[in-house]
C-alpha cells in the first residue's frame, strides 16, 4: 500500500478495517420524503412567476470569450472523470489535498492536449474544477513575466521549454518580511564582472521568499525578484528589485539545488491544493543571462542599462484587474445563486399577522435586504468589468497605433480602486449570503466553504485593498490640482472644473430621474476630492494622516464608476448583446437598488457634499423596500442567468432542481466517511474506535496530535547513533 | 536536518519592539487584568490549568490543521476522555472543566452532555426523574445529546415535525419521524458519541371529544436511550449519524436522527412542568416555566462574555503583529534613510483594529451587567415574582445578536488587517474564525431574535403613550416617558463642545435615538397598523440601536463605579469615547434623522476619532491587549506571540513542522506518478474519492 506519511496511513487503515454500520445498508429512511411542498415544485413555480428569458440574459452576460459554449463543451468531460469528483474532498487532510490537486493538474494538462483545448478552454476547466492548481503560477505569472520582461535571446531560450511544460515555473516576489512594499525586498543579486555571474543571497530570515504559489513542492524554476547590486567605485550600489529566472530544483530528483532551501509554508485559509512556498538562498550563483532584460539590464562589465518606458506593464496590470473584477462577480453570483434558490425553498414561521402556511424565507424583507442588493451588485460588477476590458483594448490600441499614452493614468487609477471595491463587495457579500442561509449555511453541503476560504484572498493579493486605493486617490488629487489651475485635459478634469465653477447642486431627483443618480454619485466624488485636495495641497497635511479619507475617496470614485457603467448598459435602447424589455426593466430596478443601497449606507457623505438634503432620505427606506418587492419574483431567473452549473456550485442548498433536503440527506447519511466507524465513548477507556484496544488507540492518537516530524526523526536517529 | 537557515535572523527584533511598546505605557497590566477577569476566579483557574494541558502530548495543537476532518473527531474524542480523566485526577470542579475545554479551544464531543443535556434534565425533570438520571449523568456512565433542531426547522421550534404520540393502552409514547425533514439535524454530540438524547417532539395526546384523533400540545422534551451501551450501535428503529464536514466544529460530531415508531416509556417525558395522566392521557401544566427563560438569559450573558474573549484574541494577535510588522517608509519622510513604519501606525489600520479593541471592553461591562441582572432576577423569581423576566429576556436577545455579530465580523476585520500573513495558518485565526461563524446563527438567529426586542419596545411605548402620568415602572418606561414629554424638541445633543468630548451628551444621544426609533416603530405598527413582516428591517435596526444604548450606558456606569488607578482610568474613558463615537459615525444617518446629534458634531467626528486613536490609545495598545491575559497556548499564533518572535515562529512552522515537506513529488505532467519513486500511478487518490 502507498504511504504518504505514517499518520495518514494509520487512519486510512482504520477506516478500511472497521465494520460499516450504516452506509451501505438500506433502512427505513429510504422511504421518507421531505415535508411538502417539495423543493423542485417550488423552484418550478418560482421560474413560472417571471418572464425573463434566461437563455437570452445568459448570452447577454456571458458572451465574452464564448464562455457558455466552452462551459457546455468541457463540463461533461470533467464530470466523467472520477478524479474530478468533489464529493469527498472536504474530508481530506490538507497534505492529501495537495496530492489530489497535483494529480488533477496533470490530468487537466493531458486533457488539454487530448481534446485540443486552447488556453481559454483550459481556464474554463480550471474555473469549473474550482481549485487553485499547483501548476497555476506556471501558466500565469511565470509565463507572463518571461513574455513581457525577457529579451529576444531569452525568449528563444525559454519559451519552447515553458510552452511544452518541460520545465515548471513559479514567481518568487513576496518575502516573509515584505509584501506590499516591493522596493524593500531583502533578497540580493550581486553582480561580479570578473566571473560574469550574479550571486543570489538571503541575508536575513525575513528575506525568505514566502507565500509564492507552486514553489513549495512543485516548481523546478522560478522568477526570483531580488535587489540588483552592481559594483561602482569599489562599492555596491542598489538598482532596486529586478527579475531573474533561476533553476531551483534538479529536474530528475526534484530536490532543491545546493545552496537553496525550499518548502511549503503549511496550512492556511483555503488554497488547500496549492503549495504556497518559502525559499532561501546561500550565495547561489546564476549566469549573467539570468537577469530578464527586455526593458533594463546589466552589460557584461556590470554597467546598468536603464529602462525606457514602463507603460506597457501598467497596461497588462489593468487587464489582470479587469479579470479579477470578472472573477469577483462570478464568486458573488455563486453565493447569490445558492442563497436565492435555497431561501425560495426554505419555509420558516407562519405570517405573524395572517397565519397560514409557513412563509418562504426570501419573502421576509429582512432577508431580501441582505441578499437582493448583492444580486444587484453581481450585475454592477459585470458591467464595470466589461467596460474595463473595453477601455483596456482601446487604450492598448491608442498606445500601439498612435503612441498615445494619455488615457493610461486614468485607466490605471480606475482599475486600482475598482479591484479594491469589487473584491471587498464579494468577500463581505459571500459571508452575508452565508449567514442569511441560517443553520444549513454553516454546513459544507452549503457549497459556501470554497467561497469563504479560497476566494477570501481577493482583498489582499495583487495589491492590498487599503494600499492600492492610495493610487486612485493620488490620481484624483492630481487631477483636481490641474482643474484648480484651470488647465483641464483629461475627462475627469472637466467634471472637477464644472464642480469648482458651480458648486454643489441639490436639486437632484433621484426617485424619478435615473440619470440624476449618476450625477449625484459624481458630485460626491468631486466634493470629496476637493476636500482631500484642500487638506493635502492647500493645508499640506501629512499623507499618512489622510489615509482613511484617501481610502474612502477611492471607494467613492469606484462606486461612481460602477453606477455610471451600470446606467449606461441598461438605459440604452440597444443593450449589447440584445435583451428584451422585460429583462431590461428588471435590470433597471437592479441598478436603482444597487445605487440606493449605497446612498443609504453612506448617506452622511451625500448630505455633507450638499448633493442631497435630509428630507430626501425619508423616502429612501420605503423606496428600497418597494424595489426589493419588485425584484423578488425575478430572483430565481436572475441567478439562473449566471449559468453556474451544479458541478461548480457543489451545493445541496443551491441545486438547480431544488431538491435540497434529499441531497443534504444523501451527503450526511450515505457519503460521510465518519459514519463508517463506530466509536467507544466511555471515558474510562482510552480506546477510541470500538474494538481497537486502548494501547493502539493511545499510540495512534498521540502520533496524530504531535505528528512525528522528519527533523525530529533525524535528530532521534543521530542521537541513537551516538 | 541542520542547514544554513538555522543561523539566519529576521531583519528586526520583534521581542525588542514589543518590549519598547510595553515600556512606553504606564498602564498596570496586573491591575487591569484583575479588574477584568476576576469573576469566578477566572485568572486563577487559567493560570492553574494551562501548564497541566501544556504538559499533555494529546493537547498539543501544532499538528491539528494538517489533520483531516474525520481524524479531528478521533482526536477530539480522545481529548474529551483525557479531560474527563484530568478532572478526576486533579479534583477539578465544573468551572475548572469548562476552563480546560475553553483552553483546548475545540468543541468537545462530550460538550452537549455537560451543557444542554444535563441542564434540561435538571430544569425540566421531575424530582423522581432527577433522582434516577442525575447519578448516571454526573458519573458519565451515559453520554447525552440535545436533539431539538431538525432538517426542516430551526428558528421555528413550534413547527418541529418529530412526533411523540401517546399510546394509552401500553402507556408508552411512540416517537416517529413522518418526513425526511423531521430528521433531527445539527445536534452536537449526537453523530457518533451519545448514548442518550433529549428529543424535542410534538406531544400528541388523544382528543377526548374525538375518538381516534390526537391533539398537539406543542414541542416537549423526552429523554431517550438511542444507542446500545455495549456495542454502541443505534437501537432498532433509530437511524443516527454525523452530518459531515462543515465550517468549524471539526472535532464535534453534529448529528442527524430519525425514528421509526420508536417506543419509549411514559416517564420519558420530562415532567416538571408538563404532565400527562398515564391512564387517560390528559394534559396538565404545572408551575411556571419562566425560570427557563431566566436560564436562557444566563446562557446569553455567557455568550456575550465569550464574544469579548474571542474578539480579544483576534485583537491581541493583530495589535501585537501590526506593532511589530514594518512596511513602507513614511511618504513624507525627509530622507531616504528613514526606517519603515510600524503597520499599526497607519490610520487605515488603526481605524479597523482599535475600535474593536474598545469593543472588547464594551462587551465586558455589559456581560457583567447581564450576569448581575440575572442574579437579581433569579432572586425575585425564586420569590415568585416574574415581572422582570420580560425585560431581561428581550434585552438579552438584542445583545446576543449585536455582540456575536461584532465578534464574528471583528475576527475577519482583524485578519484582513494583517495582510498576507493573516491568511496563513500561523495567524491563529483559522480555527477561531471557522468556529465562531456559527454564533450569529445558533442560540437564536441574529436577525430573527431582534424581533423580540422590538416587540417588547413597541409594547412599552404603547403603554407609555397611553399613560404618561404615572411614575416610571422601569428604566425603559422612564426613558420613554421622558422622550414623550419632550418629543417636539428642536435641539439635539452637542457631543463635541469646543473640541472637547461631552460624555454626558453621548449618553443622551444614544438614549434619544433609541427612544425615537421605538416611537417610530410604535407609530408604524400600532397607529398605522402596518404589517409586521413589512417592518422587519426597521425592527432589526431598532433592536441594534437599543442594544448599542445598553452597551454605552453600561460602559459609562462601570467607569464611574470602578476604582482603577488614574492612569488606567483615563485610558478606559478614551476607550469608552472611541467605542461610542465610532458607533455614532458608523450609523450617523440614524443619529441625524432622529435629531439625536447636531450635524456640527457629526462633521467633527471623523477627525476626532483619528485623534483619539493615534494619540490616546495607540501608545497603550499592546498593554491593553496584554490585560486580556490570553496565554500563548490558546492564541496558538505565530503572529500574536507574547514574546514577539513572529518570524522565527512562522519559519519554524513552515520549515520544521510541515509534514508536506517530507515528501518529494513527481511534477512531470506526462507521468501518472505523484510521489517521486513510488510508482503509484496516482491510484491511491482514487481510493480516497
Amino acid at each position: 500500500m502507498y504511504i504518504c506519511c505514517s499518520m495518514n496511513a494509520t487512519s486510512i487503515n482504520v477506516y478500511q478495517t472497521v465494520k460499516q454500520d450504516c452506509c451501505t445498508m438500506s433502512d427505513f429512511s429510504d422511504e421518507l420524503k421531505p415535508a411538502s411542498p417539495q423543493g423542485p415544485e417550488i423552484l418550478a413555480k418560482e421560474r413560472r412567476k417571471s418572464h425573463i428569458i434566461v437563455e437570452q440574459l445568459a448570452q447577454h452576460l456571458l458572451h465574452r470569450g464564448d464562455h457558455l459554449k466552452r462551459q457546455a463543451k468541457i463540463l461533461p468531460i470533467l464530470e466523467r472523470c472520477p478524479i474530478f469528483s468533489k464529493k469527498n474532498q472536504l474530508n481530506l487532510a490538507r497534505p492529501d489535498r495537495y496530492h489530489l490537486s497535483l494529480a488533477r493538474s496533470k490530468e487537466l494538462r493531458r486533457m488539454s492536449l487530448q481534446h485540443g483545448w486552447d488556453i481559454e478552454d483550459y481556464k474554463v476547466a480550471q474555473f469549473l474544477v474550482d481549485e487553485v492548481s499547483p501548476y497555476a503560477l506556471h501558466t500565469l505569472m511565470f509565463m507572463t513575466s518571461i513574455r513581457e520582461q525577457a529579451s529576444e535571446d531569452q525568449l528563444r531560450e525559454w519559451m519552447p521549454k515553458i510552452e511544452s511544460w518541460e520545465i515548471i515555473g513559479c514567481y518568487g516576489q513576496t518575502e516573509l518580511g515584505h509584501g506590499s512594499n516591493v522596493r524593500a525586498l531583502e533578497t540580493l543579486a550581486t553582480y561580479n564582472p570578473e566571473t560574469e555571474d550574479f550571486t543570489i543571497h538571503s541575508p536575513t530570515l525575513t528575506a525568505a521568499k514566502w507565500w509564492n504559489g507552486s514553489l513549495g513542492r512543485t516548481a523546478n524554476h522560478a522568477i526570483v525578484i531580488a535587489q540588483l547590486l552592481l559594483p561602482e567605485n569599489e562599492q555596491l550600489k542598489s538598482f532596486g528589485p529586478h527579475q531573474f529566472v533561476v533553476q531551483i530544483r534538479d529536474i530528475k530528483t526534484n530536490k532543491p539545488l545546493e545552496g537553496i532551501v525550499i518548502g511549503d509554508i503549511g496550512p492556511k485559509v483555503g488554497y488547500a491544493g496549492m503549495d504556497n512556498g518559502y525559499m532561501l538562498f546561500k550565495n547561489f550563483k546564476i549566469p549573467h543571462k539570468a537577469l530578464l532584460s527586455k526593458h533594463s539590464g546589466v552589460d557584461i562589465d556590470g554597467k546598468y542599462i536603464a529602462p525606457q518606458n514602463q507603460a506597457v506593464v501598467y497596461g497588462s496590470m489593468t487587464f489582470v484587474r479587469a479579470s479579477i473584477i470578472m472573477a469577483a462577480r462570478f464568486t458573488l453570483a455563486r453565493a447569490c445563486t445558492i442563497a436565492v434558490r435555497y431561501l425560495s425553498i426554505r419555509r420558516q414561521f407562519a405570517d405573524r399577522d395572517h397565519g397560514g402556511p409557513e412563509v418562504a424565507v426570501l419573502d421576509y424583507p429582512s432577508v431580501q435586504v441582505r441578499v437582493l442588493p448583492l444580486l444587484a451588485a453581481t450585475y454592477a460588477m459585470h458591467y464595470t468589468g466589461e467596460a474595463m476590458f473595453n477601455l483596456y483594448s482601446e487604450t492598448r490600441a491608442d498606445i500601439e497605433q498612435r503612441g498615445d499614452l494619455s488615457r493610461l493614468a486614468e485607466l490605471h487609477a480606475a482599475s486600482s480602486g475598482l479591484k479594491s471595491a469589487c473584491t471587498l463587495i464579494t468577500a463581505d457579500g459571500s459571508e452575508i449570503c452565508r449567514r442569511a442561509l441560517g443553520g444549513h449555511g454553516f454546513s459544507a453541503a452549503s457549497g459556501m466553504i470554497p467561497l469563504n476560504t479560497d476566494k477570501l484572498d481577493g482583498p489582499t493579493v495583487e495589491g492590498d485593498n487599503f494600499m492600492l486605493s492610495q493610487q486612485t486617490a493620488a490620481y484624483l488629487i492630481k487631477r483636481m490640482t490641474v482643474a484648480v489651475a484651470g488647465k483641464p485635459s483629461e475627462r475627469i478634469d472637466l467634471q472637477f472644473a464644472a464642480y469648482l465653477k458651480e458648486g454643489p447642486t441639490s436639486n437632484y431627483d433621484i426617485y424619478t430621474n435615473d440619470a440624476d443618480i449618476v450625477r449625484l454619485f459624481k458630485e460626491r466624488v468631486s466634493y470629496l476630492t476637493y476636500k482631500v485636495y484642500e487638506s493635502k495641497i492647500v493645508k499640506k497635511q501629512p499623507w499618512t494622516s489622510l489615509m482613511v479619507q484617501l481610502h474612502r475617496l477611492a471607494m467613492v470614485h469606484s462606486e461612481s464608476i460602477m453606477v455610471e457603467n451600470f446606467y449606461k448598459a441598461v438605459f440604452t435602447n440597444e443593450p449589447s448583446p440584445p435583451i428584451d424589455d422585460t429583462a431590461r426593466g428588471v435590470l433597471q430596478d437592479l441598478f436603482r437598488l444597487f445605487s440606493f443601497t449605497i446612498i443609504e449606507a453612506k448617506s452622511t457623505e451625500f448630505i455633507l457634499s450638499g448633493a442631497l438634503k435630509i428630507p430626501h432620505l425619508y423616502n429612501l427606506a420605503p423606496k428600497i423596500q418597494e424595489l426589493l418587492s419588485a425584484i423578488r419574483p425575478h430572483a430565481v431567473r436572475l441567478v439562473d442567468a449566471w449559468s453556474i452549473p451544479d458541478y461548480l456550485l457543489d451545493s445541496s442548498l443551491g441545486r438547480h432542481d431544488g431538491d435540497v433536503y434529499n441531497s443534504l440527506w444523501q451527503k450526511a447519511h450515505l457519503e460521510n466517511p465518519l459514519n463508517m466507524t463506530t466509536f467507544n465513548p466511555d471515558f474510562r477507556t482510552e480506546e477510541i474506535v470500538m474494538g481497537e484496544g486502548a494501547e493502539i488507540a493511545r499510540k495512534r492518537i498521540e502520533d496524530m496530535a504531535l505528528g512525528v516530524y522528519w527533523h525530529e526523526q533525524m535528530l532521534a536517529n543521530s542521537k541513537a547513533r551516538l | 536536518m541542520p542547514d544554513f537557515t538555522d543561523d539566519l535572523k529576521p531583519s528586526y527584533d520583534g521581542t525588542a519592539i514589543l518590549q519598547a511598546e510595553r515600556d512606553r505605557s504606564s498602564i498596570s497590566v496586573h491591575e487591569l487584568s484583575k479588574h477584568l477577569l476576576s469573576r469566578d476566579g477566572f485568572l486563577e483557574r487559567q493560570n492553574r490549568i494551562v501548564p497541566i494541558l501544556e504538559n499533555e502530548p494529546l493537547f498539543n495543537k501544532r499538528q491539528q490543521l494538517n489533520l483531516s476532518r474525520p481524524e479531528r473527531y478521533h482526536l477530539g474524542l480522545a481529548r474529551a476522555k483525557a479531560l474527563r480523566r484530568l478532572v478526576k485526577k486533579h479534583g477539578w470542579d465544573h468551572e475548572d472543566h469548562k476552563m480546560a475545554e475553553y483552553l483546548t479551544d475545540e468543541m468537545s464531543p462530550y460538550h452537549l452532555h455537560m451543557s444542554m443535556f444535563s441542564t434540561t434534565v435538571k430544569e425540566q425533570g421531575s424530582e423522581e426523574q432527577k433522582k434516577y438520571w442525575w447519578p448516571k449523568i454526573e458519573s458519565y456512565k451515559m453520554v447525552g445529546a440535545y436533539a431539538q433542531t431538525e432538517m426542516g426547522h430551526g428558528s421555528n421550534v413550534q413547527g418541529l415535525e418529530c412526533q411523540a404520540k401517546y399510546d394509552v393502552k401500553s402507556k408508552e409514547f411512540v416517537i416517529h419521524s413522518p418526513y425526511l425533514t423531521a430528521s433531527k439535524w445539527w445536534n452536537g454530540t449526537l453523530g457518533r458519541t451519545a448514548t442518550h438524547a433529549i428529543v424535542v417532539a410534538q406531544l400528541l395526546l388523544p382528543d377526548a371529544g374525538n375518538n381516534g384523533a390526537f391533539l398537539s400540545q406543542g414541542p416537549h422534551p423526552f429523554i431517550v436511550q438511542i444507542r446500545d451501551m455495549k456495542t454502541h450501535m443505534p437501537l432498532d428503529g433509530i437511524v443516527v449519524g454525523d452530518i459531515g464536514p462543515k465550517y468549524g466544529y471539526t472535532s464535534m460530531d453534529n448529528g442527524y436522527m430519525l425514528f421509526n415508531n420508536y417506543r419509549v416509556p411514559h416517564d420519558a417525558l420530562l415532567s416538571r412542568y408538563a404532565k400527562v395522566d398515564p391512564t387517560t392521557g390528559t394534559f396538565r401544566k404545572e408551575g411556571h416555566p419562566a425560570v427557563v427563560y431566566g436560564s436562557l438569559t444566563n446562557v446569553r450573558a455567557t455568550i456575550v462574555m465569550h464574544a469579548r474573549l474571542v474578539l480579544a484574541r483576534a485583537v491581541t494577535i493583530s495589535v501585537r503583529y501590526t506593532s511589530i510588522r514594518r512596511q513602507f517608509k513614511d511618504r513624507d519622510a525627509p530622507n531616504d534613510t528613514a526606517p519603515e513604519m510600524a503597520v499599526l501606525d497607519y490610520p487605515t489600520v488603526q481605524v479597523r483594529i482599535l475600535p474593536l479593541l474598545a469593543t472588547t471592553f464594551a462587551l465586558h461591562y455589559t456581560g457583567e451587567a447581564m450576569y448581575n441582572l440575572y442574579n437579581d432576577t433569579r432572586a425575585s423569581i425564586d420569590k415568585g415574582d416574574f415581572s422582570s423576566i420580560a425585560e431581561l429576556h428581550s434585552l438579552s436577545s438584542g445583545l446576543k445578536s449585536l455582540c456575536t455579530t461584532y465578534a464574528a465580523n471583528g475576527i475577519e476585520t482583524c485578519r484582513r488587517a494583517m495582510g498576507g500573513h493573516g491568511f496563513g495558518g500561523g495567524s491563529g485565526l483559522i480555527g477561531i474564525n471557522n468556529d465562531y461563524l456559527s454564533k450569529p446563527t445558533v442560540e437564536g438567529d441574529n436577525w430573527m431574535i431582534t424581533q423580540q426586542v422590538a416587540a417588547y419596545l413597541i409594547k412599552k411605548m404603547t403603554s407609555a403613550v397611553k399613560d404618561t402620568s404615572n411614575a416610571a415602572e422601569d428604566p425603559t418606561d422612564e426613558l420613554f416617558k421622558l422622550y414623550l414629554s419632550d418629543r417636539d424638541r428642536k435641539s439635539s445633543a452637542d457631543i463635541i463642545c469646543d473640541g472637547e468630548i461631552a460624555n454626558g451628551a453621548i449618553l443622551e444621544a444614544f438614549r434619544w435615538r433609541a427612544a425615537d426609533l421605538s416611537y417610530q416603530a410604535y407609530h408604524a405598527r400600532v397607529v398605522q397598523k402596518k404589517k409586521w413582516n413589512s417592518l422587519l428591517i426597521q425592527l432589526h435596526k431598532l433592536s441594534n440601536a437599543y442594544s448599542e444604548m445598553i452597551l454605552v450606558q453600561n460602559f459609562a456606569k462601570a467607569l464611574q463605579l470602578s476604582r482603577l488607578s488614574p492612569a488606567t482610568a483615563i485610558t478606559m474613558t478614551h476607550l469608552f469615547q472611541l467605542f461610542s463615537l465610532h458607533t455614532i459615525d458608523a450609523d450617523a444617518r440614524s443619529f441625524t434623522t432622529t435629531n439625536a446629534v447636531t450635524s456640527s458634531s457629526l462633521d467633527a467626528l471623523p477627525n476626532l476619532i483619528l485623534m483619539l486613536m493615534a494619540e490616546k490609545i495607540r501608545p497603550h495598545a499592546v498593554k491593553l491587549v496584554d490585560c486580556w491575559a490570553l496565554p500563548d497556548y490558546i492564541l496558538d499564533s505565530a503572529l500574536g506571540r507574547y514574546d514577539g518572535k513572529v518570524y522565527e515562529d512562522l519559519y519554524d512552522r513552515a520549515h520544521r513542522r510541515n509534514p508536506l515537506n517530507r515528501t518529494t513529488f513527481n511534477v512531470d505532467w506526462e507521468s501518472d506518478e505523484i510521489v517521486l519513486g513510488s510508482g503509484d500511478g496516482g491510484r491511491h487518490l482514487l481510493a480516497k474519492l
